[in-house]
């Protein structure tokens, strides 16, 4: 099974350590990439989508820094990488970045650079991850630009991006990610930024590249039904881990946790049902310095245990068919208890221990948090 | 592209009108003239000077005709002739005057500028992608410390230490045996030798601003996506940063051209009369002083031509630079 996939995430945190305090904007992450398929991310704002995201290229902004976990990376040469472990400004991520792992981010005008032509934009990564000269990025750009059926390709290439639309920037974008054939391609919500035709248009594009490329594609949105019609797999995260996590007609059809369920809830549906009132997720996604314990979830949750939610981290449990959740729903509540309890004995005393070795060794004022 | 440069062109010609108009204008505005001073200063050692004379000289300046006639007449002979009218102190052509004059003025603003930008340029940018850090805070106090130091307090420190330290003549832009010689080489030498200490004197509030400036827009710049973009390539991070907030953040460091060189030569007369260097301020403020009407409006007509000029350049520079300002 783990050599199916490209990519496998385990537990990866991410926080970010600002003069307010830390916040755990991934928090424990654990997602698997199949080899030419796509999976979609879905979650609300602030779910940690897009820093998780980032954090597979290593591309998080000081005062955030991966803190834990792995990401393996399986290249095409059968070698594997653990990519959290590379310098963020290493050669070794440079190598990864653009050329085995691409991106496409969410707002193509602020996203592409306003002074530099398309084509140079586009042709500097092949310069750079190929060796091509100049000549031979621009026919590869080119082609590009077809394969993303760009209007004009030829008069776009040595276009700046105001002189494009939405829909137009948005493909130079997609070109862009694609330059160098990457074995995975991550989409920050790309559509996001784009109207509804467009939306439509750009996504089916993604779909058919995908297919004729064979490339993986990690597709990040918070809409549902996007999901549903591009996606092989689905994560669903909330606030900085991955909930649920299957294949799309599996976990849309039989969602495992609450959170999952709420959401499915939550999407209008036309003709069907008319009478019915459209259900939303109560209170809201919490603020990043006050994140609840236990699960993150239980202060929303319709179906909240007291004394077990609001205690204990849910576990990732393993389900039948590849599906994996988090939720003490689908744990043994004893056992899980009963480890953590263990867990959290031995952290006290070893903070007991590092404590007092500090004292004996003279130091004041030793940081006791 | 050629075409911006042409109707940037054509701008050009109406704002220098309307400056050399007014140049003239502000010259007229004190009361009195060139002979009325004259009267008064004899007056004041106890001479006196005879009636007939003023009015002949009045006649012969033309001094007597309404403005629009005396301007009509000093423009005429500017683009017609070259003439920009006699100076009534020095008993000279104003053209004899200015342009050694205007030409110093030049050099100096120039070395000046270049001295800004080298200096300004990597400092504001370590500055900026090494935001808080020790580097940066030294960086920053510099600057402020440059800022605030006036200049002729500086110009008083540094021909001090140029007397003590490096045995050189105190002020001027040439040693004595150089000082009438003709141009030559070894003359050119002499004067870089002592061009060093206006340079910096000029320069280290422009630099000092011009750091803070670049330090802000590139840190605006940095946060933009399309750096994150840029990374996302696998592109170094010295190309990411030269290649993308680095090129765009150019653009404000051009256009603040414009502005630094007004400051220079209008900053300069002070440092020009600490130093007694040759150049346009001491003469033009004396020139000011004793109502020599035609050489003071000449000088700021050039100084303002020149300032023209230079904000047409910076412009050109822009639009060479910036796509978005190209095509609209």
């Amino acid at each position: 099974m783990p050599d199916n996939n490209l990519l496998t995430v385990d537990e990866l945190k991410t926080y970010f350590f600002t003069d307010e305090g830390v916040v755990k904007a991934v928090d424990g992450l654990t997602l698997e990439v199949p080899r030419g398929r796509t999976l979609g991310v879905v979650g609300e704002s602030g779910s940690g989508k897009s820093v998780g995201a980032r954090s597979l290229m290593q591309l998080v902004d000081p005062p955030g820094r991966i803190v834990e976990g792995s990401i393996m990376l399986n290249r095409a040469d059968g070698s594997t990488v653990d990519i959290s472990s590379l310098d963020p400004r290493g050669p070794a991520i440079r190598a990864i970045r653009g050329d085995e792992i691409a991106m496409i981010f969410q707002e193509p005008m602020s996203s592409l650079s306003p002074v530099h032509t398309v084509g140079d934009q586009i042709g500097e990564m092949i310069e750079l991850h190929w060796g091509y000269t100049k000549a031979q990025a621009r026919d590869r750009v080119l082609e590009l630009l077809q394969q993303v059926e760009m209007p004009k390709a030829r008069g776009v290439i040595d276009s700046y991006t105001f002189e494009l639309s939405g829909g137009m920037r948005q493909r130079a974008m997609i070109a862009m990610g694609l330059a160098c054939d990457p074995s995975l391609l991550i989409a920050d919500e790309p559509t996001t930024a784009l109207d509804v035709t467009t939306q439509a248009v750009i996504l089916d594009l993604i779909r058919r590249l995908q297919e004729s490329f064979g490339m993986s594609v990690l597709f990040i949105t918070h809409a549902l039904g996007v999901i549903a019609e591009l996606a092989d797999h689905v994560a669903v995260m909330y606030l900085g881990s991955v909930v649920e996590q299957g294949s799309v007609m599996d976990v849309f059809h039989r969602p495992q946790h609450p959170y999952t369920r709420s959401l499915l809830r939550s999407i209008p549906s036309l003709g069907l049902e008319k009478k019915r009132r459209l259900e939303a997720i109560r209170g809201m996604v919490p603020h990043p310095f006050n994140r609840p314990g236990g699960c993150p979830f239980h202060n929303r949750c319709p179906e909240f245990m007291p004394g077990v939610c609001d205690q204990l981290v849910p576990p990732l449990e393993h389900l039948d068919a590849g599906r994996t959740v988090r939720c003490l729903l689908h744990s043994d509540v004893d056992e899980v208890r009963a480890r953590q309890e263990e867990q959290a004995a031995a952290e006290r005393e070893a903070a007991a221990g590092e404590a007092a070795a500090q004292r004996s060794v003279g130091k004041r004022g030793g940081e006791s948090r | 592209m050629g075409l911006y440069i042409v109707r940037r062109f054509l701008y050009m010609i109406p704002t220098v009108i309307l400056i050399s108009i007014v140049a003239f204008m502000i010259i007229q505005l004190p009361p009195g003239d060139y002979l009325s001073t004259l009267v008064a200063r004899y007056e004041a050692e106890g001479e006196t000077l005879d009636q007939e004379y003023v009015s002949r000289l009045r006649e012969i300046y033309g001094l007597g005709r309404p403005v629009h006639v005396q301007y009509w007449l000093w423009i005429r002979g500017i683009i017609t002739r070259g003439d920009f009218g006699r100076s009534f102190a020095w008993g000279r052509p104003v053209s004899a005057l200015i342009w050694t004059r205007l030409g110093l003025t030049f050099v100096l603003s120039l070395t000046t500028t270049l001295f800004i930008w080298i200096v300004a340029l990597p400092v504001g940018i370590y500055s900026a992608i090494r935001q808080y850090t020790v580097g940066d805070y030294v960086v920053t106090t510099l600057g402020f410390v440059g800022l605030a130091t006036p200049n002729f307090l500086l110009a008083l420190i540094f021909m001090y230490i140029g007397f003590s330290v490096f045995g050189q003549t105190v002020g001027g832009l040439f040693s004595p045996e150089f000082v009438s010689a003709p141009w030559s080489i070894p003359r050119f030498l002499n004067m870089l030798s002592h061009l060093w200490i206006p340079v910096v004197v000029l320069g280290t509030a422009g630099t000092a601003g011009l750091i803070r400036h670049t330090r802000a827009n590139l840190l605006d710049e940095l946060r933009k996506p399309y750096v994150v973009t840029a990374r996302a390539k696998g592109l170094p991070e010295w190309k990411v940063i030269l290649k993308y907030p680095v090129r765009i953040a150019l653009n404000f460091f051009v256009s603040a051209q414009a502005t630094i060189l007004v400051t220079l030569v209008s900053g300069a007369a002070i440092v020009s009369i600490v130093l007694s260097l040759p150049t346009t301020g001491p003469l033009l403020l004396r020139a000011l002083q004793s109502q020599d009407m035609y050489l003071a409006a000449s000088f700021i007509l050039m100084l303002s031509v020149m300032n023209v000029l230079s904000t047409l350049i910076s412009d050109i520079a822009l639009a060479w630079l910036d796509p978005r300002i190209r095509y609209t």
